[in-house]
């Protein structure tokens, strides 16, 4: 699997519990970030990289 | 009247001035929200600079040598503990929890304790186990907290270890924590961590509390105490929090070079002298408890590191906050933030914790937001987290169980016009730590402080609002005596109470 370009080597046990993070849920203001939904794959549950939904996350969630 | 409820909620290691409303840039946006709607202090200290002492005082309302706990490595008597605020708002009829890093035990022990907290005997605790534990009913706790030392393999460690390793795949976890996803230019115990935020202990202690707020909690008024273990070292903040502050924009301190002309002898003596103890935890003390000289550029990585777990920090606070608000809590809960201790980070050349005790590492954040506290408010008072304890206690009518050092912050809180005048911290450190044996007694006025070794008689007196860096110590200037004067006998006024010397039961 690659990540922003860094590769993991993951069990497929271990990508199904990335996929059901207990933070699925996460809500950080009275509106919705875009995280609130429970991320549809592995590369979007591991947010490794300060990429281009890590922008959204964090405006979303007044850090930027 | 309505009872409120108590959500004290306490970061590791987290200096006062490393939120977004106090000018450094840190990026705190929930936090800096409950400063709005709530009242700060600008000038709280911790009783101790060490985690096991100032939890203890917290807890108990006391300074360490009464309750005992005078370094790290000593125990917190279950019999004193579980008379804490904890013990005493569940007497009062509430109910009491506690979530995350608590500290009241030693966890790395010569011999096992027995208690919850101390990694080997925490094997002989069922699963099913959640308290009592100083005066909480429920408890939800996470052993060390700060991934240095890896969250134990079951039967070891308690909820939080558990919960990583449940499902077999704790060892892939800890592999990927210890990458680091970028360049850190080397500096000291920094890295981007690349284990995924879903298995960081910051978000398992938000979502241990979230869970009990929404569906465990009884129908009666609580007090419940969230502990995050951050931003403790190693500076480990997850991508991509790690990478939230950029190290080129990053405030560096105004002084931050190593300076032992003028200073007490210890300053230079606990950085040169040889740990005592055992082999191994002489080598944790020099390789983990004390850091070398970074440049500019690695502090500059230290910095922007710890920020990023502040934030992560702060960003779980809003997901409390707004389960909070949807239980229909927050306007009769009054939320309070502080934490145990500073760091130097880089103030003095110094990084982390030790007898220096230089504003950073001495002054904590302490926030209260609730019914009848004004919004927006700041005060300047010398406090401590020692009045916490009495704090619940006047908001609630629980009635303490323990001698209390501390005092009420509310007539200071409801009356612009109240003052206070000095506060106190204590720390008699074991030569295990540093190879040096001190008997610390600091006090701190809202523009002054002074630190006396009472052994050796040495100490050091500044005038923080003319030096606010802390450069000249003016504990031996003639022309300094009237204050030094005044402020010795602020220390003299501590209660007749010291209590018996405890036993070091593990690495101080």
């Amino acid at each position: 699997m690659s990540v922003g370009g860094t590769v993991y080597q993951l069990s497929q046990e271990m990508a199904c519990h990335i996929d059901r993070p207990r933070c699925g849920r996460i809500r950080l203001s009275k509106g919705r970030a875009p995280r609130d939904a429970a991320p549809e794959t592995l590369d979007e549950a591991v947010h490794l990289r300060m990429d281009e939904r890590d922008q959204d996350f964090f405006a979303a969630a007044k850090y930027l | 009247m309505i009872r409120p409820n108590i959500l004290l909620i306490s970061a590791d290691q987290l200096r006062a001035d490393c939120l977004g409303f106090e000018g450094r840039g840190v990026k705190t946006p929930h936090l800096d929200s409950l400063a709005g709607q709530g009242t700060r202090f600008s000038n709280c200290i911790t009783p101790c600079v060490v985690c096991q002492p100032a939890r203890a005082s917290i807890l108990t309302g006391q300074l360490c040598r009464t309750h005992g706990v005078h370094d790290n490595g000593i125990d917190l008597p279950p019999e004193i503990g579980a008379n804490g605020f904890a013990g005493a708002m569940a007497a009062a009829g509430y109910e009491t929890a506690f979530f995350g890093k608590a500290h009241f035990a030693t966890y790395h022990t010569f011999q096992p304790t027995g208690t919850p907290e101390c990694i080997e005997s925490s094997a002989s605790f069922p699963e099913t186990w959640n308290g009592p534990y100083m005066g909480f009913n429920r408890v939800e706790l996470m052993l060390v907290g700060h991934n240095w030392f890896l969250p134990e393999r079951p039967p070891r460690g308690q909820h939080y270890e558990r919960w990583f390793h449940a499902d077999g795949h704790g060892d892939e976890k800890n592999a990927l924590y210890l990458e680091n996803a970028g360049d850190t230019k080397e500096a000291a115990q920094t890295w981007h961590s690349k284990l995924p935020v879903a298995w960081h202990n910051s978000t398992w202690t938000a979502d241990r509390a979230i869970e009990w707020l929404r569906h465990a909690r009884g129908e009666g008024p609580f007090c419940a105490w969230v502990s995050f273990p951050d931003p403790h070292h190693p500076f480990d903040a997850p991508e991509p929090w790690s990478r939230l502050h950029d190290p080129a924009e990053v405030d560096l301190p105004a002084h931050r070079t190593r300076d032992f002309t003028g200073r007490p002898w210890w300053h230079e003596a606990v950085l040169t002298s040889e740990p005592q103890g055992t082999g191994k935890s002489v080598e944790i003390r020099k390789s983990y408890s004390r850091i070398p000289v970074q440049t500019d550029g690695q502090l500059r990585e230290i910095i922007a590191n710890t920020y990023g777990q502040i934030a992560l920090i702060d960003h779980n606070i809003g997901r409390i906050l707004i389960a909070l608000d949807e239980a229909g809590l927050d306007r009769n809960t009054i939320v309070v933030f502080t934490s145990d201790h500073g760091d130097w980070l880089g103030d003095h050349g110094l990084i982390l914790k030790g007898p220096m005790h230089y504003d950073g590492l001495l002054r904590v954040p302490m926030i209260l937001r609730g019914p009848g506290i004004p919004a927006g408010a700041a005060n300047d008072q010398p406090v401590s987290t020692i009045d916490l304890a009495p704090t619940f206690f006047d908001y609630s009518g629980a009635e303490a169980l323990l001698a209390q050092h501390g005092k009420s912050l509310r007539p200071l809180v409801e009356k612009p016009e109240a003052t206070r005048d000095f506060a106190l911290n204590e720390w008699e450190l074991l030569p295990s730590r540093t190879g040096v044996r001190l008997n610390l007694r600091t006090v701190r006025t809202r523009t002054e402080k002074m630190t006396v070794d009472l052994t050796s008689g040495a100490g050091e007196l500044y005038d923080l609002e003319r030096d606010p860096n802390e450069c000249v110590n003016l504990f031996d200037s003639p022309e300094s005596a009237g204050l030094r004067h005044r402020l010795e006998s602020f220390l003299a006024s501590r209660p007749d109470d010291i209590g018996p010397s405890r036993t070091q039961v593990g690495m101080a």
